[in-house]
């Protein structure tokens, strides 16, 4: 298990969940980044990126997401986004990611891809 | 060095700004600061003039102790001081401003400097804490107007990646103040941020954005540009006379969005 700061549950020996906090910014994003990377070399395929907490991310922080996310769908897997309230889908929005992320209403969507 | 600690809440400001002196004083303020006495005196009596480390220390008091949610209260100060800290704009903020609940990062702040044209004005150092306390002021700024959600995050976060960039690009150190105007009108928001540093244009580095390739590239930095740039309606920039950077900022909201 990875040790960081984001919280994580372990679904199943290919799905893991990271929550975010409220913030995803230049502060943590290199974290998550580390966390990420962390949890692809221990074998998880896919990662289900909770969001509910998240209220503000920045561009350090969708870069964090962004640059490690074929790393998990070269080996069949994805980074699945899930539970982003309307200001993070507006970010997502305006860097036209919609339709290059894998992106789930709510964790029980995202487990479902996951599974 | 003996710490001398006295009973009062008082620490005295040094004229002679030796390295013995000055870690006295920081000594005797982080001893009350640990005290959290309701009320902290900055006694300036052995002031004989005023430089700019004088004023930094009391700024440094001032933002210590509001951050440990005590009233500093500055006692003894000259007419020379008086003058300085005035030209400063530093007076109403160290000497005669009540003492306010929240805490500021901002070495200095005006809260609005035109109430008829809905401005607001204020300097913010190169630092997340300082950059996050901006937010919240203009956050609070931007309540005045009736927008929605999403054009406060925009706005907030158009601050927030204009700031990062000024810190990444210009080069500008902890201790360098950037300056933003915001102005609001019926269907638009100005903001103009004044900064030091080396010449930095934020409309000249955009590049080509593609984001499948860059998902492909494992590309982890360089959305901020982007975001600033899509998020505004206008953007221009220039080099000042006086080697700062000016860049401004417009978002149109109604029907001028359209």
């Amino acid at each position: 298990m990875p040790d960081a700061s984001f919280s994580q549950e372990i679904l199943n020996k290919e799905t893991i969940i990271i929550k975010t906090g409220k913030q995803l910014d230049n502060n943590n994003a290199h974290e998550m980044v580390e966390t990420i990377v962390s949890i692809q070399i221990e074998g998880y395929k896919f990662i289900i990126f909770d969001m509910q907490q998240l209220e503000f991310i920045s561009s350090a922080g969708v870069g964090s997401i962004l640059g490690t996310i074929e790393a998990s769908r070269e080996i069949g897997g994805d980074i699945i986004l899930c539970n982003a309230s309307n200001s993070i889908m507006q970010v997502l929005e305006v860097l036209d990611l919609a339709d290059y992320l894998t992106i789930k209403s709510d964790r029980a969507e995202a487990v479902k891809l996951g599974a | 060095m003996q710490l001398v600690v006295d009973k009062t809440n008082k620490v005295v400001v040094p004229d002679n700004l030796s390295n013995d002196n000055l870690e006295q004083f920081y000594s005797k303020l982080n001893v009350l600061l640990d005290k959290k006495p309701e009320e902290i005196e900055v006694d300036c009596s052995k002031l004989q003039r005023a430089t700019s480390t004088h004023i930094n220390i009391l700024w440094d008091a001032r933002y210590s102790c509001n951050e440990a949610g005590i009233k500093m209260r500055l006692v003894s100060i000259s007419e020379g001081l008086v003058r300085v800290l005035k030209v400063l704009d530093l007076y109403d903020l160290l000497v005669e401003q009540e003492y306010q609940e929240s805490v500021s990062s901002e070495r200095r702040v005006i809260p609005e400097i035109d109430k008829d044209n809905n401005a607001i004005e204020m300097e913010f150092k190169a630092t997340n804490g300082s950059i996050r306390s901006g937010i919240k002021k203009l956050k609070k700024f931007l309540g005045k107007a009736d927008l929605e959600e999403i054009s406060i995050l925009e706005l907030e976060t158009i601050f927030y990646e204009v700031a990062m960039n000024i810190c990444q690009h210009a080069q500008v150190s902890d201790n360098d103040l950037i300056n933003l105007t915001a102005t609001l009108t019926s269907d638009k928001i100005g903001l103009k941020f004044i900064y030091p540093g080396v010449s930095f244009d934020p409309t000249a580095r955009v590049k080509d954005y593609d984001p499948g390739a860059v998902i492909k590239q494992r590309q982890k930095r360089g959305y901020g540009l982007i975001m600033i740039n899509r998020m505004a309606d206008e953007i221009s920039y220039k080099r000042t006379d006086n080697d700062l950077n000016e860049l401004y900022i417009e978002k149109y909201w109604g029907d001028s969005n359209a």
